[in-house]
Order: C-alpha cells, then structure tokens, then sequence
C-alpha cells in the first residue's frame, strides 16, 4: 500500500501518517492548492504530535509523580499489563507462561510451558533491569523468542509495567498457593 | 443488557437459528471471501522466506494460540448456562470471527511453508470468577482488549507488510467486538480516540 497512492509518509516516534493530498481535495490547484496543502500538512502534523502526546499522556503525567506516588505508578503498571493478558495471566500458562514467581526466576523455566530454545537458553535471570530490556525489545534481547510483541517503548509506562510485574509476580495475595490454576 | 446491544441483538436472533444450523452443518466456519483474499494470491509470500528462518511464521503460530485460547473462552461463556440467549447469539457470533481468524493464521503459517502449532490439551480459565453474565462479559472484553493491544504488538514485527495488513484487519474486528462487549456492559464502548 503506497501511503494510499496520492500521499506521503510522515514518521514521529513509532508511528506512521499518511497524508492524504490531492485526491481528497479536488479543487486544489495551482499556488492556492500548494498553500492550502502545506497549512492541511502543518494542520495534520500538529494533530500528530497531538496524538502522540495524548497516547502518551497518561503515562507521563504518571511519571511525573512516580517518585512521590508509588500506588499511582502501581496502577499504571496494572493498566498496562491490559496489553499482555491476551497471551498471560499471573496464575496459570497460557499461550505465554505465567508470571507468578517471575522476580528472580531465570527465563524460560517455568515447568509445563514449551518455551522457545532461544527463551530456555537465553541465560537471563528476571530483575527490574533484565525485564525493562526484554520489554523494550523482546526480539532484540532474546532473537527467535516466541512472544511476538514489539514492546512497550515508552520509558515510563515500561517501568512502571516492571515495577507492577516485580511487586505482582510475588505477591502473596496474587500467586501464594496458587501456583498452578485459575 | 442496553437497548443497543438489545436493538442488535434481536436483529440477529432471526437469523441465529439459521447460523447455528449453518455452523453444525459445516462443522467450522468457512473462510469469508474477504479472509480468503487477504492472503489468498499471494505466492510470492511463500517463496519469499525459507520456513526455518520465517520469524513471521512464529509471530503467526502465537497469534493463533491466542485466537484458539479465544474460542475456547467462547465455547465455556456459551456453555456456562450464564448468558441471556440475547448475549448467547453475540458470543457464538464473535466466536464464529475468531474461528475465521484461527483458520486464516493456520492457512497462512501453511502457505508460508511452517509448521501449525499443536493446540494445547486443556486451557485454564478462571471458571471460579466467572458467576454471573456480567463476569463472562467482563473476561471476554478483557480478551478482546488484549487481543487488540496483542496484534498491535505484532504489527511491527511483520517482515512481510501484506501480513501486517491482515492482522491489522483482525486487529479492527477484535476492537468491535470489545467495544460491543464494554457497551453491553454498561461502560463507555469507545472509551478512547486510540488502542494502545
Ligand atoms: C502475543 C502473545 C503475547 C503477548 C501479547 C505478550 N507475551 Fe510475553 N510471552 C509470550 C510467549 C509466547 C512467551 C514465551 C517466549 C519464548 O518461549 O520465547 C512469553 C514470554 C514472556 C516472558 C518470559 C517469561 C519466562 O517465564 O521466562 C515475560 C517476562 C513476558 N513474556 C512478559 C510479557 C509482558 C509484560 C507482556 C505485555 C507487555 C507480554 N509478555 C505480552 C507471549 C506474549
């Protein structure tokens, strides 16, 4: 798909906009046309800052308060566990391994569950800094792993994701003596 | 339930009989016309990649562990006893999507030359959470959100972009049926401009 054949790819951090110009405005031509689509293309790069600040925006208005505010940080890290929970639970494996007992486990051990051998033999034990790598990155920190998840590139939502994974994995209210079920 | 989902619900009732029959008769779900063409004619796609060095294949056989584990939760919401034959007919219809999405992922993996995952024996489901419709609606918008935020995770990591298109096109399908599921469950069904 070319950028919808009459428009032009414009990046900002991860994400892509097509422009679309010409085709969608017909009655565009000459210098009036050419003033008019760079104030539609000012117009739309604004909105795409826009939009990523408000993608964004939670997360960072939490950052800013991380420090003093750690139930806060927690919350975040729950809500953006949202974005696992189609391929994990804390309790019991399902297309990915549970992640109970994940602080302090090493990768891929999890009985039970068909890691890949890329995950079994990574060699990596999970801490705050193992697991702020791999969710970067999943496929940069363990090539050939089976979680096919870009990551979560945003600093702050990705600490505080950790910060909830490392409090969460452990907790006796979630995972003690519960290891093996719903 | 809201009058929107009833609205809807009822306009599908006429034809539920029709379906089920439609889906006992055929066994599983017949792949749509618009499911066929997002892969179908492409062969440059499987000639392009050697099969044990596709990570698309691996991305593909995931996604469709999680479409399996979604049809799964379906058929236990279904079978539960707990939803109303209105909500009933809406789960056995997105039941119905994400059996079309499992096909096209396996036809897929297939034609990529790889190798379809073994489905898992059993799956677990927390079935001591799940009392009341409300509680299956709930864990059912919960897969679906994950669902999408699962494909969106995966788009980027397509090396052939006709595939990132098709689960895009799966993407927009998990996000109707999780706004449905939130409107049925008394929340706002579009509750941001963004997924994430
Ligand atoms: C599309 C499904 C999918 C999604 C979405 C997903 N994962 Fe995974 N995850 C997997 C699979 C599959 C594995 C096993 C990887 C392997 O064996 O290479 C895994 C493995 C892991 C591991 C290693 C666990 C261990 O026991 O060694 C961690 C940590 C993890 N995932 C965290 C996350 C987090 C946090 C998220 C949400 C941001 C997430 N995953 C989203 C499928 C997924």
């Amino acid at each position: 798909m070319g950028c919808f054949t009459t428009g032009a790819w414009f990046e900002s951090g991860t994400f892509r906009f097509c422009f679309i110009m010409g085709s969608n405005f017909p009655k565009m031509n000459g210098a009036r046309s050419k003033a008019r689509s760079l104030v539609f293309a000012l117009l739309v790069a604004s909105m795409s800052i826009a939009v990523v600040q408000s993608i964004f925006g939670a997360t960072s208005a939490a950052a800013k308060s991380d420090t003093s505010n750690d139930s806060e940080l927690f919350r975040l890290g729950e809500k953006l566990y949202g974005r696992c929970v189609a391929c994990h639970a804390f309790t019991y494996n399902r297309t990915g391994p549970k992640h109970c007992g994940l602080a302090g486990r090493s990768a891929g051990s999890v009985e039970g569950y068909r890691y890949s051998v890329a995950m079994r033999n990574s060699g990596i034990v999970w801490s705050k800094e193992s697991l702020d790598q791999f969710l970067l990155s999943p496929r940069k920190m363990v090539p050939n792993t089976s979680m096919g998840y870009a990551g979560v590139k945003n600093d702050s939502g990705r600490r505080a994701l950790v910060e909830y994974l490392m409090i969460e994995s452990i907790s006796a209210e979630r995972c003690g003596g519960e290891q093996d079920g719903p | 339930m809201t009058a929107l989902l009833k609205n809807w619900t009822q306009a599908k009732e006429t034809n539920l009989k029709a379906r089920r029959k439609f889906l006992i008769n055929s066994g599983a779900v017949g792949l749509s016309a618009a499911a066929v063409a997002l892969i179908g004619g492409n062969d440059a796609l499987a000639a392009s990649h050697k099969a044990s060095e596709n990570s698309d294949v691996t991305i593909l056989n995931t996604a469709l562990g999680a479409e399996r584990e979604a049809i799964a939760a379906y058929q236990l919401g279904a079978e539960s006893g707990l939803l109303s034959s209105g909500t009933l007919s809406v789960a056995v219809s997105f039941q119905g999507h994400h059996k079309e999405h499992a096909d096209v992922l396996a036809q897929t993996i297939e034609k990529l030359g790889g190798k379809v995952n073994e489905p898992p024996e059993t799956y677990n489901f927390p079935t001591s959470r799940l009392k009341r419709e409300r509680d299956v609606l709930e864990f059912a918008a919960s897969l679906e959100k994950g669902a999408v935020s699962a494909y969106l995770g995966a788009l980027p990591l397509f090396d052939n972009r006709d595939l990132a298109t098709a689960a895009a096109s799966i993407l927009g399908d998990e996000a109707m049926h999780w706004a449905v599921l939130r409107q049925a469950l008394g929340l706002n069904p579009v509750p941001s401009a963004f997924v994430s």
